[in-house]
């Protein structure tokens, strides 16, 4: 590997791979973006049933997060990818349907991806919403806010203020789980690189252009939730 | 009542599924293919798939009159994307028994075969009978040389790719001799032979070839007999689905078609440089 050769290679010349390199960083960001909000929605759900919820919510809370964040990522995604379409084909068939009916790869990779760091989600929220003081939602009770108004303007904001190092955890953790999602199809920038690797026979070139662009996104989104961070502790003291 | 209704009405659709899988109309076939896997098949920076595979699986879709969607996906969810109905037929799969249990196979449409390679000077010497065909189920031929072979790998790591037939020829033939190490595909092996963390590899005989001509690779030498018979998947043919008779026998005659009228020979050769011609015997 030479750097004209690579630079070449990378490039966005009729033969440069540059442009399909910077789609799959996007389909990778893409996958990732869906399936941290699905996994946020899903998590501040069973996060409220561990904390507030009855013997059966949160039983089943705590054997989401067990099960979820104790079988590997890749089984999740199979299940979601061939389990259902195995699933949905004979259920099509049933209604005239014919041949073979799937979730589309981006949904079902998306989808897996969000429950599987939902369970993350659920204790970086459960600690989150553990953490803001009695004293403060006391004090919402004492001057009459109903519950919803009490969870938008104080616990919502404060929560939030003690889960985001948490979250931006749990985004690195997706951002790299995203690279999975290529057994259902969907070109992402891990697979792009394997294409590319395989079919010019050159991977260190393809291997290092795409851990590059991991490296620029990681740390691209390190610097933005750090200003997010600071944002939402400007009412905090800094020690 | 209710109860026998809904039986009866689960049954007949268990039939209507069941009848319209075994007489099937075929006009459109989902093909499935690795893309990376020059000069086999592979995919261009432009997105679009190229190769040996890709042109002769266009050629036998115009023979069959039929409308042919050509998909990649990764090796190792190829056959489970068949099971689930994703693709209706997987190109480049080698035909070996353990592969037998799990689908049906068209009739080959490339007649390979496998051997080895080293790194030059390095710590495994050459094998006998380099370039030389070899069939493993000519018994009193070939394993005499197989145990000299693997008296040579005795201690040394071999590496192949997963889920191939190569792995499990390794396996079968060097049992505990030899430390076997799986990759996902063969440049990421071909990697770890240049740095030495390999002695030796085991793979196709053509992408063997295929990557002799690149400055990298000026250090690999291959070596050993060319391999075949046994369970080794040298005869590579499209893989199907079970059952699925009216399917085989359409790309049965095309292949038949296209071994006769030289079209595999002519693809082949422009392609791998070698005449993979199914009825070239050897």
């Amino acid at each position: 590997m030479t750097a004209p050769d690579f630079w070449q290679l990378m490039g966005f010349g009729a033969r440069g791979w540059g442009r399909a390199m910077l789609a799959g960083a996007l389909m990778t960001l893409a996958v990732a973006a869906c399936g941290l909000l699905m996994g946020a929605v899903i998590g501040v759900i069973v996060a409220l049933a561990k904390i507030g919820g009855g013997a059966v919510a949160r039983a089943l809370a705590d054997a989401y997060t067990t099960i979820l964040r104790g079988i590997p990522d890749l089984l999740v995604i199979y299940l979601f990818y061939f389990g259902g379409s195995s699933i949905l084909t004979p259920i099509g068939h049933l209604f005239g349907a014919s041949g073979f009916i799937s979730l589309p790869g981006f949904l079902a990779g998306s989808l897996a991806i969000g429950v599987v760091c939902g369970a993350y989600h659920a204790e970086v929220f459960r600690g989150a919403f553990r953490a803001v003081s009695r004293g403060e939602i006391e004090a919402a009770l004492a001057v009459g806010m109903p519950p919803w108004l009490r969870f938008r303007r104080i616990i919502a904001p404060l929560a939030l203020r003690y889960a985001l190092p948490g979250l931006g955890n749990v985004w690195q953790i997706v951002l790299k789980e995203s690279a999975l999602v290529s057994v259902t199809g969907v070109v992402e920038l891990l697979r792009e690189a394997q294409i590319g690797a395989g079919s010019t026979r050159q991977p260190f070139d393809f291997f290092i252009a795409a851990a590059a662009l991991y490296l620029a996104i990681t740390s691209l989104s390190g610097v933005a939730l750090e200003r997010v961070e600071r944002r939402l502790s400007r009412g905090m003291r800094r020690a | 009542m209710l109860a026998r209704i809904v039986a009866a009405a689960a049954l007949a659709a268990l039939v209507a599924v069941s009848g319209g899988a075994q007489s099937k109309e075929w006009t459109h076939v989902n093909l499935g293919s690795e893309g990376a896997f020059p000069p086999w098949n592979m995919i261009g920076p432009d997105g679009q798939l190229a190769g040996y595979e890709i042109d002769l699986a266009h050629d036998l879709c115009r023979r069959a009159k039929l409308d042919c969607g050509i998909g990649a996906g990764e090796w190792t969810s190829l056959i489970p994307s068949l099971n689930a109905g994703k693709f209706d037929m997987v190109l480049g799969l080698g035909i070996n028994e353990a592969r037998k249990k799990v689908v049906d196979f068209t009739i080959p449409y490339a007649s390979g075969a496998a051997t080895f390679s080293v790194l030059k000077g390095g710590p495994v010497p050459q094998f006998p009978l380099t370039g030389e065909r070899l069939n493993l189920n000519d018994k009193t031929k070939a394993d005499p040389v197989m145990a000299q072979i693997r008296q040579i790998l005795k201690g040394k790591t071999i590496g192949v790719v997963q889920s191939s037939s190569h792995e499990q020829l390794v396996h079968a033939y060097f049992g505990d001799d030899v430390t076997v190490r799986t990759y996902k595909s063969s440049p990421e092996r071909d990697l770890d032979l240049r740095a030495g963390r390999i002695d030796a590899s085991f793979d196709s005989a053509v992408y063997m070839n295929s990557i002799l001509d690149k400055a990298e690779n000026q250090d690999l030498a291959v070596t050993g007999p060319l391999l075949k018979g046994a369970m080794l998947a040298t005869e590579v043919a499209i893989g199907m689905r079970k059952n699925e008779p009216e399917l085989k026998a359409i790309f049965d005659k095309a292949i038949q078609e296209a071994t006769e009228d030289g079209t595999i020979r002519k693809l082949s050769l422009k392609w791998t440089k070698v005449d993979l011609s199914p009825s070239s015997g050897n």
